[in-house]
């Protein structure tokens, strides 16, 4: 009876560790952490120490086990092999739009996180509905390499927003699926990865954590990525972000090659040392308030990017070409500007604004955003949109 | 002479040690409580591998309270904190309907122990701010704590996020322990 029992314990053991083994239940679903050690055996999710730990006080509590100190029963395996990580996503985090936490340090940041997700249910999507996409994503979860993360602007979480983004996701996967490339080996996600985040940071007005993370974006959920619509932009100062999929069409493919040859241009300088990670607690990229955003400092060069923490990023440039560079992933407002472009057009990755108020066009458009430096004559390059808006882009890769 | 003296300055002055031994299922929230009574606050524990221990003082008594991790692998370890044990606290989480019999199970299983025959037991019935919880007459009944022979129990509902009846269930360990 007893060994029989402890028989069990010991399978029901192996499945378990198999389990946490899996890609996707690898990193702790709550902060990203590598290397869950306890499973959360209210929701079926695969958790760290401290995770558990915090799961414990939310109300109502949820319950948790470490996988080598409990004994499970039946049911509980059954509910973990059928759950785990990945379902748990599609339900908690359904309608989540904003930046996956990352292996966040920061205890309160995770903490407020399960509060919304948890306890106001924010982000949960019915599983009768998100089941129904969930082939979907699975397809091209496996199509795309599966330790990146998903990286873009958070929205106003709505249920009208979220099911147009399952089209958009699904318009996605299916780009993705047709275009031949394998993005998941390019070293250049890598590379302009922290620069990335912190764009998207300061892009989002509803932000309140600051993350980085180790890999770059999924492009099955990023909006830059969707088919022919590049989002625009429709903002009012006061108003809630909002996207609309209306944008000028622009071949992907092109896009990836604006990238590839980015890449290789920062390959070709290997003796440049690009520490992406420094500074971020300081940099203004880091920052979710929009009032300590970096626009509303003055820089020497009228240009955004007089701010130390991107002084790296912008030598690296500089390099290359000192006066005609834009940054891809800033939205392309440039540093060494020849004057040569209206002001006012945009063509931002992420949304096309025309922000008439302060005569700036920036992909960076946050509510605060400085009127001293309305009417400079600012430039923005998409280097995503081939130059198809804007007769005059930038971008050196097109 | 003098020896006499200091005894009596000792009884009057000294602190009193009292050893209390802190168990109970994972998740009652017996760290929450220890920390509550150390420093006064609420800490996010994680769960317990192991014990913690610290030493409150109350009333001139400097209790030295051990909290033993709970999960069902670690619970054989308790048995090895019994000695020297004047008090055990056995932790309920009144919210936990499901585990009680489990609770109960286990609180019985201990007290077979032939170390812990003296010793008094206090059962804090923790979480009482959660919706839908058992009362204290409530887990009376369902521990079984009527069952109990030679045995000073006392049960007290508490709830350690605020504090509730944590020092009460110290006022009675400490009455038993000066009889």
């Amino acid at each position: 009876m007893a060994s029989s029992r402890k028989k069990q314990d010991e399978k029901n053991l192996k499945i378990l560790r198999d389990l946490a083994s899996l890609q996707h239940n690898k990193y702790c679903f709550d902060c990203n952490q590598r290397g869950p050690t306890y499973v959360n055996v209210t929701i079926g999710s695969f958790v760290c120490t401290k995770c558990s730990g915090i799961l414990r006080g939310l109300t109502p509590p949820h319950r948790v086990k470490s996988i080598s100190m409990a004994t499970f029963t039946p049911e509980e395996v059954e509910l973990l092999k059928s759950r785990g990580n990945d379902y748990c996503r599609r339900i908690w985090l359904g309608l989540y739009e904003g930046n996956i936490l990352t292996d966040s340090r920061d205890e309160q940041v995770v903490r407020d996180f399960m509060v919304d997700k948890y306890e106001r249910k924010r982000y949960y999507l019915d599983p009768s509905v998100s089941l129904t996409n969930g082939v979907d994503i699975q397809a091209s979860n496996q199509s795309t390499t599966k330790n990146i993360t998903v990286q873009q602007p958070k929205l106003p979480l709505q249920v009208n927003g979220a099911s147009n983004n399952d089209k958009n996701n699904k318009n996605i996967n299916g780009k993705i699926n047709d275009f031949v490339a394998d993005f998941g080996s390019a070293d250049i996600y890598n590379a302009i990865n922290a620069n990335a985040n912190k764009d998207n940071n300061v892009n989002n007005n509803t932000t309140t954590t600051t993350t980085t993370q180790p890999s770059f974006a999924n492009f099955d959920n990023n909006l830059i990525f969707n088919s022919n619509n590049v989002p625009s932009f429709n903002n009012s100062n006061n108003g809630p972000q909002h996207f609309n999929t209306t944008g000028p069409p622009a071949p992907p493919e092109d896009r990836y090659a604006a990238l590839k040859d980015l890449d290789n241009a920062l390959k070709s300088q290997p003796q440049t040392q690009i520490d992406w990670s420094s500074g971020s607690n300081g940099s203004p990229y880091g920052s979710a308030t929009p009032t300590s955003s970096v626009y509303s400092s003055p820089s020497p060069h009228g240009s955004m990017y007089g701010s130390p923490s991107q002084g790296q990023f912008a030598s690296v440039f500089m390099q290359q070409d000192t006066t005609k560079v834009s940054n891809p992933f800033n939205g392309g407002l440039i540093w060494g500007d020849n004057g040569s472009q209206q002001a006012g057009v945009a063509a931002n990755p992420f949304r096309t604004t025309n922000n008439k108020v302060n005569g700036i066009s920036s992909g960076f458009y946050t509510s605060s955003f400085p009127a001293t430096n309305g009417g400079s004559p600012w430039v923005a390059a998409n280097p995503f949109t081939m130059g198809t808006t804007n007769g005059h882009s930038n971008n050196p890769f097109l | 002479m003098g020896l006499t003296l200091s005894n009596i300055l000792s009884r009057i002055f000294g602190k009193k040690q009292m050893q209390i031994l802190m168990v109970g299922l994972d998740s009652a929230g017996k760290t929450t409580i220890l920390y509550k009574l150390k420093l006064g606050e609420i800490v996010t524990t994680v769960p317990t591998i192991g014990f913690n221990v610290e030493t409150v003082e109350y009333k001139n008594i400097c209790f030295t309270v051990w909290d033993v991790g709970g999960q069902d692998k670690i619970r054989l370890l308790w048995r090895h904190y019994f000695q020297n044990t004047q008090g055990l606290i056995f932790v309920v989480d009144s919210s936990d309907h499901e585990r009680t019999e489990e609770a109960k199970k286990e609180l019985h299983n201990m007290l077979q122990e032939e170390e812990l025959r003296d010793v008094v037991l206090l059962i804090l019935a923790n979480k009482q701010d959660l919706p839908n919880v058992m009362s204290a007459g409530e887990l009376t009944e369902k521990l079984h704590l009527n069952e109990l022979r030679n045995r000073k129990w006392f049960i007290q509902a508490t709830c350690a996020k605020q504090g509730n009846g944590l020092y009460e269930g110290l006022d009675w360990l400490s009455n038993e322990l000066a009889k």
